[in-house]
C-alpha cells in the first residue's frame, strides 16, 4: 500500500502541491486526474522517490520512499517524458533496467516487444513519441516490480495499442497484484480502468475515491417539475453542484445516491424526471467548478 | 561471478555510455605525447644526422633521455590537456543532473545514492588512468626502441606519472564540485572557472590595489601568492621542475614535488567531500536551474560582483591616468553590472537583472568599503612601523649594486629578495626602524628634485613568528641619514646577508674565468688565484659602509664566471678606489688599468649634444645652452676632438657610466644628461680587451663639461640650424 499523509512540496515561491493526503491499495488501479497544475506529476515523481517532499510522509509498504533503495525495488516511474540513452536501442535499455531491477524479466519484454512490434535493435531516438511510450510501458511492466506510475502513460498511443496496454494491465494485475497509478488528463481512458481515483486541484485533493463510490454519489438529475414549489420541495435538502435550465427542462448534477434522489424526486408532482450516472469527465468538470475552476468563468468572465 | 547489482556491474554499465570520452582522451593524450614524442625524436636524428645543434653521440643520447623525460613526464600540453579533460570527464559524468528526464530515470531506480556517486566518480578517473597509461605505456615502449630511456628518465617519468594525475583529480574534483552546485551545463563551466581561478582573481585584484593605493605595500621578501590555487601551483611550480628536474635529481625533484602532491591530495579530498555532500543535499529540481542550492545564490552574487568590480575599476584606474573619481565611479556601475549579470544568469531572464536587490545592495556597501579603505588608509597600513622590541631582526635590499648576482649551493640563480630573506638577520634594527619610521611622518611628494631617494626593501621577523614585508623611500642624499645607513651598511650582518662573496668560498673553487675592466680596457686574470683576489676583495669590503659606496664612483669591474656541471654561472663585482687590496693584487698581475684613460691611447673624442632650444615670437626655434629649455629627442649635433690637450681635459671629466649601477648615485644629476661621449681607441695600443671593440661610451661628470667642449657642440647646433 502506497499511502501519502499530508504531503507539501514548494518549488522556490510556487506550491505545487498542499497537504496532499491519499491512499492506494493495492491490486488497484489508481487514476491521479487533475486540472493543469494541479500537481499530478510532482505527486508522482515524490512517490517515484525523485523529489523531496517539503513536509509530509510518502511511504510504499511502509518504507519511506526518498533515498530509499528497498521502496524504490518496488516501483517503477514511467515520466511523462520517458528518457532512453543516447543512441540506445530497446535491447540496450534492457540491459540497463535489467541490472538494476532484479525481478526484470528479460523474456516476457521481448514477447512484448514483438507483440508491439517494436525492433529491439533500432535506435530509440528513431521511434515515434508513441512507440517511445510503449517500450517505456513495456520495461516498466518487465520490471516485476509491485507498483507502477505511469505519467500520461496512455498519451499518444493509438486505441489499439491504448488497448493492448489496458489488457497487460488487467493480466499482470490478475497474474501478481500489479497495482498502477496513472496520471493523466485522458478521463474517458482512466474511467475504463481505474479502481480509484484522486482528484488533485491547486495542489490539493479535491477528493479521493472509488470510481464506483464516486459514480454513485453523484447523479445527473434531468427533470421538468410541475411548478416552482415543487422544484424546490424536491430540492431542499440536496447538495446541488450544478445547474442548468432550457426551457422548462432541468438538469441538474447532486452529490447523493440515486436511491436518495429517486426516494425524494417520487414525493413531488413532476412532469417527467430522470436519474442518470455522470462521466468521470463530468464529475470532474463538477468538481472542479464547485472549487471555482469553471472554463466558461475563465474565457467568459 | 559478479553480481548484477554490484559496484563493478553498475560501474561497467556506466562506462558503456562514457565511451566516447575516453576515446576523445585516448586521442588527446595520443597527440600531446606519442605525436610530439614521434616528431621530437626524428627532429634530434636529423639534427644529429645534419651535425647542426647535436654533434657528438652523448649529446645525441642526452638529448633522446631528454626529450623522452620530458613528452612522457612533465609534459605541459599533456597537463593543460589533462586539465580541460579533467572538467568534460566530471561535467560528462554527472551532467544527468542538468536533466529532468534523466534524474527522473535516475533518481526513481532502486540504485543507493552513494553508490551511483562513487561509480561516476570512479569512473572519471579509470577513464583518464587507462587513456594516460596506455599512451605513457606505448610512448615508453617508442622510447625504449629508441634507446631513448635510461634510469633517470624512468624515474622522471614515475614523478611526473604521480604529479600529472594529481593535478588531474584536483581540477577533476572541483569540477565535480562545481556540477553539484549548478543544474545547467553552461553555469557548471563558469562554476568551475570560478572555482579555480577565484583566489588568482582575488590575488591579482588585491595585488594590484595594494600596488596602486598603498604606498608601503611590497612583495620584494613576502610572497603572498594563492596558497590553493591548484591552477598557480601548476604554472608556479611546472616550468622550474621541468627545467631543473634533470639537474637537481630524482631525489630532490620528488622532495620538490612532494609537497604540491600532498596539498592537491587534500584539495582532491576536501573538494570531493563536499561535492558528495552536495550530491546527498541536492534537490532534483535543481536540473536546468542555474544554481541548485537557492541559498548560496546572494553569496555567489556578491562574491563574483566584488572581485569583478574590482577587476573593471583597475582598468579604469589604468584608462584614466589613475583618476581616483573616475575609478570609484567606475567599480560601482561595475558592481552594479555584475550583480544584474548574476540575476540573468540565476533566472536565464534579462528582465530579472535587478532583483534581489538586498544582496546587491550589500555587494556595492563592500565595495564601496574597499575603495574607502583605500583611498583613506583607515587601517593605517602605510603608517605601520613595529615597535623595536617587537622585532627579532630585519632584513633589508638597499639596492647595493656591489652583487648583483646569487646562487644556491647547487648553483641554481636565485633572486636577491630570496638570497637576502635566508642571509640578512639585522638584529641592530634600530636604524631600519628609524628610517621606516621617519619616512611614515614625511609627505612623499616633499623630496626635492635632486633629492636622491630610492626605495628600500625590509622584511620585518617579529617576536610572535610573524613576516611582514614592506617597501619606503629613502633620501639617500640627506647627511642625516647617513649615520643610519652606515649603520647598516657597515655591519657584517648586512654585509654577509647581501654579499655573497663574504661567505662563499666554495664557489671560487669552480671560477671559469676572471677579467677586470676600467669601462674601456680588458685584463684576464688566472683563474686558479680566484681563492687569493677574493681574499683581497673580502678584505677590502670589511671596510665598505655606505659612505664609502656612496661618494666613491668604481673604478673598475670584475667579471667572475663559474662552471659547474657543464652550466656557466658568474657576476659583476665593482672595484673602488678604497678596495686597496684588490687593486694591489690586480696591479701585481699588470691587470689594473686607471679610470681615466692615457691620451695617448687614444685616437679621438666624439662629443655628441642634444639640441635644446626656445621658440622665438615669430615661431622659429633657437637653439639655447640651457638644461631646462625643450630638447628634441635624437637630435644630436656631433663635434669630434682629436687635439692631445682637449683629449686630456675631456678623459678627466668622463665616467663610463654603461657598467655602472649606480643606485647610491644620482645618475641622472651626478652626470650630465645632455652630452654623450664616444672615446676611440688606437689600434694597436696596449690595451688589451676585445679586438673588435674600439669605440666605448662615456658620459661627463655633472659641471665638469670643459667650456671648449659646450662651446664647439653649440656652435655646431647652431651652424645645423641655420643650414
Amino acid at each position: 500500500m502506497i499511502e501519502i499523509h499530508d504531503l507539501t512540496k514548494n518549488f522556490e515561491q510556487i506550491r505545487a502541491v498542499d497537504n496532499v493526503s491519499v491512499t492506494i491499495r493495492e491490486n488497484t488501479v489508481f487514476g491521479l486526474i487533475g486540472t493543469n497544475g494541479a500537481g499530478k506529476s510532482t505527486v508522482l515523481r515524490m512517490l517515484a522517490g525523485v523529489l523531496k517532499a517539503d513536509s509530509g510522509t510518502v511511504t510504499v509498504d511502509d518504507l519511506p520512499v526518498y533515498d530509499n533503495v528497498e521502496a524504490k525495488k518496488r516501483l517503477f516511474f514511467i515520466a511523462d517524458e520517458p528518457y532512453f540513452f543516447a543512441n540506445a536501442n530497446a535491447q540496450a535499455m534492457e540491459r540497463y533496467y535489467s541490472g538494476v531491477y532484479e525481478n526484470f524479466d528479460r523474456e516476457e519484454f521481448y514477447q512484448y516487444l514483438e507483440k508491439f512490434g517494436l525492433d529491439k535493435n533500432r535506435k530509440i531516438n528513431t521511434f515515434s513519441k508513441g512507440m517511445k511510450r510503449q517500450l517505456a510501458f513495456l520495461l516498466g511492466v518487465c520490471a516485476h516490480t509491485r507498483y507502477l506510475l505511469c505519467d500520461e502513460v496512455l498519451d499518444g498511443l493509438d486505441p489499439v495499442m491504448r488497448q493492448g496496454v489496458k489488457s497487460i494491465f488487467a493480466k499482470e494485475m490478475e497474474e501478481r497484484g500489479l497495482t498502477p497509478v496513472i496520471a493523466s488528463h485522458n478521463l474517458r481512458e482512466l474511467e475504463d480502468i481505474c479502481d480509484h481515483v484522486g482528484l488533485l486541484h491547486k495542489g490539493g485533493v479535491l477528493l479521493s475515491r472509488d470510481l464506483e463510490d464516486m459514480k454513485c454519489n453523484i447523479q445527473k438529475v434531468q427533470c421538468v417539475f410541475a411548478n416552482v414549489e415543487e422544484e424546490l420541495k424536491a430540492l431542499g435538502g440536496l447538495e446541488v453542484l450544478k445547474k442548468e435550465q432550457r426551457g422548462s427542462l432541468r438538469t441538474y448534477t447532486v452529490r447523493s445516491t440515486r436511491e436518495e434522489i429517486e426516494a425524494r424526486f417520487a414525493t413531488v408532482d413532476t412532469v417527467f424526471y430522470e436519474v442518470l450516472p455522470l462521466s468521470l469527465e463530468e464529475i470532474f468538470i463538477s468538481e472542479t467548478e464547485v472549487v471555482g475552476y469553471d472554463i466558461k468563468k475563465l474565457i467568459l468572465g | 561471478m559478479t553480481s548484477k547489482n554490484s559496484f563493478w556491474a553498475s560501474s561497467r554499465e556506466n562506462q558503456r555510455r562514457r565511451v566516447w570520452v575516453w576515446i576523445v582522451t585516448f586521442l588527446g593524450m595520443f597527440v600531446s605525447v606519442m605525436g610530439r614524442l614521434l616528431v621530437n625524436l626524428s627532429r634530434i636524428d636529423q639534427w644529429y644526422g645534419e651535425g647542426r645543434v647535436i654533434s657528438t653521440h652523448e649529446e645525441y643520447v642526452d638529448a633522446l633521455h631528454s626529450i623522452s623525460a620530458e613528452l612522457l613526464g612533465f609534459n605541459d600540453v599533456l597537463a593543460l590537456f589533462s586539465a580541460g579533460m579533467a572538467v568534460i570527464i566530471a561535467m560528462q559524468g554527472f551532467s544527468y543532473l542538468c536533466d529532468r528526464r534523466k534524474v527522473d530515470l535516475y533518481h526513481s531506480v532502486p540504485v543507493d545514492k552513494n553508490r551511483r556517486f562513487a561509480v561516476v566518480y570512479v569512473n572519471g578517473v579509470i577513464l583518464f588512468l587507462t587513456s594516460y597509461i596506455a599512451n605513457i605505456l606505448l610512448g615508453l615502449i617508442l622510447a625504449a626502441a629508441r634507446g631513448a630511456l635510461n634510469g633517470v628518465a624512468m624515474a622522471e617519468i614515475g614523478v611526473a606519472f604521480v604529479w600529472q594525475f594529481l593535478f588531474f583529480l584536483t581540477i577533476y574534483s572541483a569540477a565535480v564540485l562545481a556540477v553539484m552546485l549548478t543544474g545547467n551545463l553552461f553555469v557548471t563551466a563558469c562554476m568551475t572557472g570560478v572555482l579555480l581561478l577565484y583566489e588568482i582573481v582575488w590575488y591579482e585584484v588585491i595585488t594590484q590595489l595594494n600596488v596602486y593605493f598603498l604606498d608601503t605595500y611590497s612583495t620584494f621578501f613576502v610572497d603572498p601568492h594563492p596558497k590553493v590555487s591548484v591552477i598557480y601551483d601548476y604554472f608556479d611550480t611546472a616550468g622550474v621542475l621541468m627545467r631543473t628536474g634533470w639537474k637537481q635529481g630524482i631525489g630532490a625533484l620528488a622532495q620538490q614535488v612532494l609537497p604540491y602532491g600532498i596539498k592537491w591530495i587534500i584539495l582532491a579530498v576536501a573538494a570531493t567531500a563536499l561535492a558528495w555532500f552536495c550530491y546527498r543535499r541536492r534537490p532534483s529540481e535543481a536540473a536546468g536551474k542555474a544554481i541548485a542550492f537557492p541559498k548560496c545564490k546572494p553569496v555567489l552574487k556578491v562574491a563574483v560582483a566584488v572581485p569583478g568590480a574590482l577587476l573593471l575599476g583597475i582598468i579604469l584606474y589604468d584608462a584614466s591616468y589613475q583618476n581616483d573619481i573616475l575609478t570609484a565611479v567606475g567599480v560601482l556601475i561595475g558592481g552594479v553590472l555584475v550583480c544584474a549579470f548574476m540575476e540573468v544568469i540565476y533566472d536565464f531572464d534579462i528582465k530579472s537583472a535587478f532583483r534581489h536587490p538586498v544582496s546587491g545592495g550589500v555587494a556595492l556597501a563592500a565595495l564601496a568599503l574597499l575603495c574607502l579603505n583605500y583611498k583613506f588608509d583607515f587601517f593605517g597600513y602605510d603608517k605601520y612601523v613595529p615597535k623595536q622590541d617587537e622585532v627579532e631582526s630585519v632584513a633589508v635590499d638597499l639596492g647595493s649594486g656591489y652583487a648583483n648576482s646569487f646562487w644556491d649551493e647547487d648553483f641554481t640563480y636565485i633572486s636577491a629578495d630570496e638570497y637576502e630573506r635566508e642571509h640578512m638577520f639585522l638584529t641592530d634594527t634600530e636604524p631600519v626602524l628609524a628610517l621606516a619610521a621617519k619616512a611614515a611622518e614625511t609627505d612623499k611628494y616633499a623630496y626635492g628634485e635632486t633629492d636622491l631617494v630610492r626605495s628600500v626593501y625590509v622584511l620585518y621577523r617579529l617576536k610572535s613568528g610573524r613576516e611582514v614585508g614592506r617597501t619606503f623611500l629613502v633620501n639617500f642624499s640627506d647627511p642625516a641619514n647617513e649615520a643610519l645607513l652606515n649603520r647598516i651598511v657597515g655591519s657584517r650582518e648586512y654585509k654577509e646577508g647581501c654579499m655573497q662573496i663574504l661567505t662563499d668560498r666554495r664557489s671560487y673553487d669552480y671560477v671559469d674565468s676572471i677579467t677586470y675592466s676600467n669601462g674601456s680596457s680588458l685584463a684576464w686574470l688566472p683563474p686558479e688565484e680566484a681563492q687569493k683576489l677574493r681574499e683581497a676583495l673580502v678584505a677590502d669590503l670589511e671596510n665598505f659602509d655606505f659612505t664609502a659606496g656612496r661618494s666613491q664612483w668604481p673604478c673598475g669591474w670584475l667579471d667572475v664566471s663559474f662552471g659547474y656541471q657543464g652550466y656557466a654561472y658568474g657576476y659583476e663585482l665593482e672595484v673602488y678606489e678604497s678596495f686597496t687590496n684588490t687593486i694591489d693584487y690586480l696591479r701585481e698581475r699588470g691587470a689594473y688599468y686607471p679610470l681615466q684613460l692615457d691620451v695617448s691611447d687614444v685616437e679621438e673624442i666624439e662629443v655628441a649634444r642634444e639640441y635644446r632650444y626656445r621658440e622665438t615670437s615669430d615661431g622659429t626655434k633657437v637653439f639655447v645652452d640651457d638644461p631646462q629649455a625643450e630638447a628634441v629627442a635624437g637630435n644630436l649635433y656631433a663635434v669630434d676632438f682629436s687635439d692631445p690637450g682637449e683629449m686630456e681635459q675631456i678623459l678627466a671629466a668622463v665616467y663610463p657610466h654603461e657598467k655602472f649601477s649606480g643606485n647610491w648615485h644620482n645618475m641622472m644629476y651626478e652626470l650630465d644628461q645632455d652630452y654623450e661621449v664616444t672615446i676611440y681607441l688606437k689600434r694597436g695600443t696596449d690595451y688589451p680587451g676585445d679586438p673588435y671593440m674600439r669605440s666605448f661610451n662615456y658620459s661627463f661628470y655633472a659641471g665638469q663639461v670643459p667650456d671648449f667642449v659646450a662651446e664647439a657642440t653649440a656652435k655646431e647646433a647652431e651652424k645645423q640650424q641655420t643650414r
